[in-house]
Order: C-alpha cells, then sequence, then structure tokens
C-alpha cells in the first residue's frame, strides 16, 4: 500500500510507549495469571459463595451511593438534574478510571457545600486534576474544596498544593481556583492515559462488572425467595451452595477415581472438562435467556446503561423542546394581548372622528328632554356596540316606564278621593237639613221615600260598592263606583319609595327633574 | 522532518472527551488551512505523465488522473505512530499507487536500487524539495505554501490549547 504522507506537528510517543506497553503487558500478565487463579478458585463453592456475596454488596453500595446522591439533588433543589449528573459522573469515570463510588461522595460533598451542580461539576473536576496531581485521596480533596468554597481554607492548605498563603489569606475562591487550575489542569487526564491508566479502568470495568453480577444475583435471590422475602433467599442460596460444593467434590473424587484406573487419564481428563466447561456454558446460556425472557428484571450491562442513558436524554431533549413551545406560545399571547390594546387605543381615537358619533353626541347635549336623551345614548350604544350601556340604558327607560305608570295612578287615585270626600260632606249636610226642619214640615215617615242614588249619579263612584247610613231606618243605598285604585295613605307613601329606590338602582339621580314626574 | 510539539495528542483527546464542539472547530481550522495545498497539489496532476502509463495491462500501477486526485486528501485527526515512534496530528496524504509513483519516481540516485530507469522519472519532470521530502505533487505544493500551513495548524492547535485551559480553568 502506498504511503505518501507529509506529516504536521508531529509529537514523539514512541519508544516511551514501547516501555509502557512492555511494563504493563507484564503487570497485564500477572493480572490474568491472578485472575486465573480466581477464576479457578470461584469454581469451589466458597468462593462462589464469597464472590456472589462481594457482587452484592458492591452492588448494593452503588445503589445506595446513587440514592444517596439523588437525594442530595433533591435536597438542594436539582432535582431535575439527577440524569445529568449521573451522565457525568458515568463520563468521568469512564474518562479518568476513578470508580463512581469514588466520584459520587465527592460530588455529594460538593454538592452540599456550594448547592450549584455546574459549581460542583467543575469543582469535581478540578478534585480529580488535584488528587491525581498530588496523588492525595478523592474525598480529602473534595472535602478541602467543599470547605474552602465554605471560607474555611486551613483543609486546603494542608493538602500540598503549592498555594501561596496570600492567596489562601485572600480567601477569593476565584483566585485560589484558578491559581489551583493553573498547576494541576490535565492531571487528571494524564493520569487516565497510558496503561497505567488503562489499568485502572480496567479496574474500572471489573468494578462495574462485579455490581452486574451482583445486581443479577439479588433479583435471582428474590426470585427463589418469592414470598419469603431475601432472609429465605439467604438460607436457600447458603444451602444451594453447599449442595453445589458437595456435586463439585463428588465429580473431584469421581474424577481422581477414574483418572486412577490403568488407561483411563484421558477419559478422566474429558469428563472433568466436558463436566466444567459444558455444564458452565449450559448455566451461562440458561442464565442468559431467563434474563431476556424476564421483562421485570432489566440487566445493568454497560450497552443497556448506554441506551438508557440515551432515553433519558431523548426524553429531556424532547422536554426542553416543549418547553421552548411553551415559551413561544407565551410570547405570542404577550403580544396578542399588545396588540388588543393597541387595537383599543385605535378604535378609541377612530370614535373620536366617527361623524355619526360625533352628531348623536351633540344631539345628545342639546336635548332636554330625559325620554330624548335616553334614546340618543341607546342610539350611541348601539353603534359602539357597547352591550353593557345598551343593557343599563333599557333599564333606565323600563324605571322611568314604571314611574310614569305610578304617577298616573297617583293622579287617578287623588281624583277618587276627591269625589268619595264630596259625597260625604253632601250626605252629611242632608242629615243635617233633615234634623233641623220640624215634624209638620216634614212628610209622614210612611209615605218617605228615600232618595235613592243610581249608579253614575256620583261622578267617580260606580260598581257594587254600597253602604248605609247610621240611625237611617231604610237607610239609603249608596253605590260608590271607583274607576283606577283605591289605596291608603301608607300604601301610596311606600309605593312612592319604592318607585325613589328603582330609580336610584338605575342610576338615575334624584333630582328635580326626575322626581317631578 | 516535521515540527514537534509536547501534548498535542493529549489535548485532542481531552478536546474530544470534555470539549468536543472545541474538538471539532479545531479540526475545521485546520481542515481550511489544508484544503488549498491539497487543491494545488490536485492541481499538479496531468492526464498521464508517460504515454504508455495509462494503458491497462500488467501488474505496475496504471495511471488514472482521476484516481491519483482522489487519491490526494489531508486528515486533521492523530495518526497511528509511526516507526520512529512519532505521531502526527495532522497529515497530507497521496494514498493512490500510481500517485505515489508519479509523486516520488527519481528520488534516489542512478545506479542504487530499487532501482527505476532513469528515463522514467525524467520523462515526469523534476522533483520539487529536498532530501526525502521531494515530490511532484503533495511534496510541490506543500514546498510552494513555504511553511504557512505549518504555521497556521500549529496556531490552530496552540488556540485550541488555550480556550481549553481557559475554559477548564474558570469551571
Amino acid at each position: 500500500m502506498a504511503n505518501v504522507v507529509i506529516d504536521i506537528a508531529a509529537e514523539y510517543t514512541g519508544n516511551r510507549a514501547f516501555k509502557q506497553a512492555e511494563t504493563a503487558t507484564q503487570k497485564l500478565e500477572k493480572s490474568v495469571a491472578k485472575l486465573g487463579k480466581q477464576l479457578a478458585g470461584v469454581f469451589a463453592a466458597s468462593k462462589l459463595y464469597a464472590f456472589g456475596k462481594n457482587a452484592v454488596k458492591a452492588f448494593a453500595a452503588d445503589e445506595k451511593a446513587a440514592r444517596s446522591l439523588a437525594l442530595a439533588l433533591a435536597n438542594t433543589g436539582n432535582a431535575f438534574a439527577s440524569i445529568e449528573v449521573e451522565k457525568f459522573i458515568g463520563d468521568l469515570q469512564r474518562a479518568t478510571g476513578v470508580l463512581d463510588d469514588n466520584l459520587r461522595p465527592a460530588f455529594r460533598t460538593l454538592l452540599t457545600a456550594t448547592g450549584d451542580v455546574k459549581k460542583s461539576q467543575d469543582g469535581l473536576a478540578l478534585a480529580l486534576d488535584i488528587a491525581a496531581g498530588t496523588g492525595k485521596d478523592l474525598g480529602a480533596v473534595s472535602l478541602a474544596l467543599a470547605k474552602a468554597y465554605g471560607g474555611q481554607t486551613t483543609a486546603l492548605s494542608r493538602l500540598g498544593a503549592g498555594l501561596s498563603k496570600a492567596t489562601l489569606a485572600s480567601g477569593d475562591l476565584d483566585l485560589i481556583t484558578s491559581e489551583l487550575t493553573k498547576k494541576f489542569s490535565g492531571q487528571a487526564l494524564a493520569a487516565a492515559e497510558g496503561y497505567s491508566g488503562s489499568i485502572a479502568k480496567l479496574a474500572v470495568a471489573s468494578a462495574n462488572a462485579k455490581e452486574i453480577i451482583g445486581k443479577d444475583l439479588l433479583d435471582a435471590m428474590q426470585m427463589v425467595a418469592g414470598e419469603d422475602g431475601i432472609g429465605g433467599a439467604t438460607t436457600a442460596m447458603e444451602s444451594f451452595a453447599t449442595q453445589i460444593g458437595n456435586a463439585i467434590y463428588g465429580i473431584g473424587v469421581l474424577t481422581k477415581a477414574i483418572k486412577s484406573l490403568p488407561g483411563a487419564g484421558f477419559i478422566g481428563d474429558v469428563l472433568s472438562a466436558g463436566t466444567q466447561i459444558s455444564g458452565l456454558g449450559l448455566l451461562s446460556r440458561l442464565g442468559a435467556r431467563s434474563k431476556a425472557a424476564s421483562a421485570g428484571t432489566p440487566a445493568q450491562s454497560p450497552g443497556q446503561r448506554k441506551a438508557i442513558d440515551k432515553a433519558n436524554a431523548d426524553a429531556l431533549k424532547l422536554q426542553k423542546s416543549k418547553n421552548s413551545l411553551q415559551t413561544i406560545d407565551n410570547n405570542l399571547t404577550t403580544r396578542k394581548i399588545v396588540l388588543t390594546a393597541d387595537q383599543q387605543a385605535l378604535e378609541e381615537l377612530k370614535k373620536k372622528f366617527d361623524v355619526e358619533r360625533i352628531g348623536l353626541y351633540a344631539a345628545l347635549n342639546s336635548a332636554t328632554d330625559e325620554e330624548t336623551r335616553l334614546r340618543l345614548r341607546s342610539l350611541i350604544a348601539i353603534h359602539d356596540n357597547d352591550a353593557a350601556l345598551a343593557g343599563k340604558i333599557k333599564a333606565e327607560q323600563e324605571a322611568a316606564e314604571q314611574a310614569r305608570l305610578l304617577a298616573l295612578a297617583l293622579a287617578e287615585s287623588r281624583a277618587a278621593w276627591g269625589a268619595w270626600q264630596t259625597l260625604i260632606g253632601n250626605s252629611f249636610a242632608a242629615a243635617a237639613m233633615a234634623a233641623a226642619t220640624p215634624a209638620a214640615n216634614m212628610p209622614s215617615t210612611t209615605n218617605y221615600v228615600p232618595e235613592r242614588y243610581a249608579p253614575g249619579d256620583i261622578p267617580g263612584i260606580s260598581g257594587q260598592r254600597g253602604f248605609r247610613f247610621a240611625g237611617a231606618d231604610s237607610s239609603p243605598t249608596v253605590v260608590v263606583n271607583v274607576a283606577g285604585s283605591v289605596t291608603a295613605e301608607r300604601d301610596l307613601v311606600s309605593a312612592i319609595t319604592q318607585g325613589i329606590y328603582n330609580n336610584q338602582a338605575s342610576g338615575i339621580p334624584i333630582s328635580y327633574s326626575t322626581s317631578y314626574v | 522532518m516535521p515540527a514537534t510539539v509536547k501534548g498535542g495528542v493529549e489535548l485532542r483527546k481531552a478536546l474530544r472527551n470534555f470539549a468536543p464542539e472545541l474538538g471539532k472547530e479545531t479540526q475545521k481550522e485546520i481542515a481550511s488551512v489544508l484544503k488549498p495545498v491539497v487543491k494545488e497539489a490536485r492541481g499538479f496532476v496531468t492526464t498521464s505523465p508517460l504515454s504508455n502509463w495509462a494503458r491497462e495491462g500488467g501488474k505496475f500501477p496504471v495511471f488514472n488522473a482521476s484516481i491519483v486526485k482522489r487519491g490526494i486528501g489531508y486528515k486533521t485527526t492523530p495518526s497511528k505512530p509511526n516507526r520512529k515512534g512519532f505521531t502526527a496530528l495532522a497529515q497530507i496524504r497521496n494514498r493512490s499507487a500510481a500517485g505515489a509513483i508519479y509523486e516520488t519516481a527519481g528520488r534516489r540516485a542512478p545506479g542504487t536500487k530499487p532501482s527505476s530507469r532513469p528515463n522514467f522519472a525524467q520523462a515526469m519532470g523534476p522533483l520539487t524539495g529536498s532530501g526525502k521530502e521531494r515530490g511532484r505533487l503533495i511534496y510541490k505544493a506543500w514546498e510552494n505554501d513555504k511553511g504557512n500551513a505549518t504555521k497556521a495548524v500549529l496556531k490552530a492547535i496552540d488556540n485550541a490549547g488555550k480556550t481549553f485551559n481557559r475554559m477548564v480553568g474558570t469551571r
């Protein structure tokens, strides 16, 4: 393959990398050998039990730390950033080779001190650099930084970070962090590069694997326990481990016995390997199938974690889109309100130059009688499409009509009252005259025919109402016909008061022009 | 001998991990510097330097101008370390077989191995550049550029480093 190239800005990474590769390979060989021994040991029941216990413990610790961090986020009002923070810690773990078991407490410490996710993330990045540069524990460094955020720089001075007393005494956190950044920038990344970093990352992967296995073991235990809970599961697990141990021991004894037979060494080897490998393979396949089949127990493999992270990120993105759409909607509503106000102002201006309206107002100003004024106001309301004003005017008109009817009724009752008074006066006068006349002059009572009044003789009195005068033997029947209604004084006063109330309710002022109807 | 830098590879990794946007911008900046050189190098490709070379047949790579032009390009990501342990942060490449022959034929002195017929190399015209960095396409364009591209690439990397440190520093 032809390879004619011009290298631009080359960096020497060669021989040192080879030496590191050599050292790392040796280390890796040792690790592999150790891992092999461990794997061999794992086949023993007790080792299997211990591994399972450690894995469960690791998962429980991881889950506890994650839950604690989530709670800390919620307590500081940053619950919305939970997914982002977990992703950040996951990324940081992969990039720096520092376990999330160490990252989470450090982040929580910083979060408690700052109360701000962004500041805590920056602080954690700085703490990682300082820890890598000074060789101090990440927890101690993050605690010192958290104290510095709170104004105590003593712990920071003891880190051996080479900060001057003047800088520390200033208490200016920006200055302190900038100096620390200048001194330790890139230390964490540098530590993560190369083969030592690769081994650290391998350790991270191993720890993660342990946590994943621990979770699956816990799920499996819960599955085994059923209704008895974890307590039943632990008993079942112990007895299961004992049984497995016994079985393996039995296989060992059997293999040894077969091997001791002359010419049967090969059969023993095959049996041993076949039992272990095929049995392990079967178990592994069974476990994988069961995991895939059970929808309720999701495995936390790195791929799935990545998928979950992606789904969470997508959901966050969707939520952000929704929020932005809501913001746009709000802005549009605000704009609409502003436009409506502008439109109203324009309408008001337009009204000022409306000739028809001006004419109506001129007529209203020159009108003297209230009815005309009301009509004109009604026309203005119709012209302005002012429903409220129209309703008010209608009420006024109705009130005026009621007042007019009341006045009419009053006039009629007054006339009836006058006629009745005249009739009474005449009757008394006639009676007095009769008493004063001598008996001789009096016509015989036997021939006396009382004077009768026919209906319609007395103006204003008609109908069936009649009365007798006291003392008269054959008392004359006076028939009073009333055209209209006869109202007592009290009722009259009440009716007038009610009329005034109605007018007041309709907004008509009590003045001479309104009361004199 | 290319200009050497220190920490460039680490910087690119850091950019990729912690400031991917800045990393992409840096790559674009480097690409904008290298594009003109590549364009000029492609301009040096003629229809066929030798009349017989464009004919099919035999094991010798056939000269096809379009393939040779397509083979000339650039790379803005760090390369694998070469035999001497150097990693290039950017490269200009002439990857086609015929292009490589056209680029380098006649570099070795006559009589040394692997030998090529003097007529063959002479017919393609003189090499431009010095030492091992002599050629007719990318090396010629590189020589014509007079180191401006190198300066610009180094400046772009330096700027990216400063920006990244500032970002980290202001955290």
